[in-house]
């Protein structure tokens, strides 16, 4: 029964990160094409769209695909704890992904009045730094589930 | 519970916080970079108003003086200041050179004549900035004037000069984590005669 609990539970989170990877950044990404800047419409070049659409989706179906395996690995586990820091490791190379699909700095044409660039370079710096605690925290956890291996065991066969 | 989970837990909470945080403000810090673009006339660019002052000596036609103002407004509508607004202005000329390449042929030219950028500070949230950009001779590249009497066509037009400006505004928004910079294109400002 547990284990169905696990797959479901591993099923969720893979929707969950889906929707907060891919779903909403392509949402966004499509609505900034239709603004309307002093009147006129954003023009943004096709071929950058689809480069940035590119990474995201990659980097996203990865991202996801170890959120099912995070979450669907039973509580303390070390196969947990590996995937959770591969998660993390993949989550930091999809915000850098970010940068180097130009997403981070992007221009938009605004014809017949001039363009508009908007960078977030700084804000995905700031996000990398949080991504660097929470690097800390999963190997921290790899090494506690490893020390403790028998006393969580124990635990889990008492619950 | 083992009091290395107990860490774990705080060290967690923390960084739960630290996302919140920045998500929060990166969420409304790109709501209001879509307000402030989206809002009609949230650069007003006063042309109409522009001081265009420039004095070519008649007998040596030499540029002796050159003043430019040109008055604009930024309208902030959304959740936080906008800091470090800094504005680069490079005027254009368009005219006709006479004999160029080539003597018998007249070729239209562009040629940036003047560069400078005016630093402005932050404009508070929900508030409307109202500034004025000066320009002097001595942001003038003389050089690259053409000889009003040997050079220019005047027979083309009018106005034989045409002067374009190219505004180019740099910001900083919530709390520096988002940069924008709006770029206004080949805005006429005025033209000799």
């Amino acid at each position: 029964m547990g284990a169905v609990k696990n797959m479901v539970k591993g099923f969720i989170f893979a929707a969950i990160y889906v929707v907060t990877t891919i779903v909403i950044p392509m949402l966004l990404f499509s609505w900034v094409r239709t603004m309307v800047v002093q009147g006129l419409p954003l023009d943004f070049e096709q071929q950058d769209y689809v480069s940035v659409i590119f990474w995201l989706t990659a980097f996203g179906l990865i991202i996801s695909g170890c959120a099912f395996f995070t979450y669907s690995s039973p509580k303390q586990s070390i196969r947990r704890g590996v995937f959770a820091l591969i998660q993390v490791l993949v989550n930091c190379l999809y915000l850098w992904s970010y940068k180097f699909s130009g997403a981070s700095d992007i221009t938009f044409v605004i014809a017949d009045f001039g363009y508009f660039t908007l960078n977030i370079s700084q804000m995905i710096l700031v996000y990398m730094g949080v991504y660097f605690l929470t690097l800390v925290l999963k190997v921290y956890d790899i090494i506690d589930f490893s020390i403790n291996r028998e006393k969580i065991r124990e635990d889990r066969m008492k619950a | 519970m083992r009091p290395s989970r107990v860490f774990r837990i705080i060290f967690r909470i923390f960084i739960f916080l630290l996302t919140i945080s920045i998500t929060l403000v990166s969420i409304l810090g790109g709501l209001s970079a879509a307000l402030i673009l989206t809002t009609p006339d949230t650069i007003e660019v006063d042309t109409a108003n522009a001081d265009f002052d420039l004095q070519i000596n008649n007998t040596t036609f030499v540029i002796e003086a050159f003043n430019f103002t040109l008055p604009f407004n930024l309208t902030n509508a959304g959740y936080f200041d906008l800091e470090n607004l800094n504005l680069t202005i490079n005027l254009e000329i368009n005219y006709s050179h006479v004999d160029y390449p080539t003597p018998g042929v007249n070729t239209t030219r562009q040629l940036q004549i003047f560069t400078k950028s005016e630093y402005f500070g932050t404009i508070p949230k929900g508030t409307k900035g109202t500034f004025s950009f000066t320009g002097d001779l001595s942001n003038f590249d003389i050089g690259v004037f053409p000889n009003v009497t040997t050079e220019v066509d005047w027979y083309r037009g009018p106005p034989a000069i045409e002067f374009y400006a190219n505004l180019i505004i740099n910001l900083d928004y919530s709390i520096g984590l988002h940069s924008i910079t709006i770029g206004i294109l080949d805005l006429p400002v005025g033209g000799i005669p």
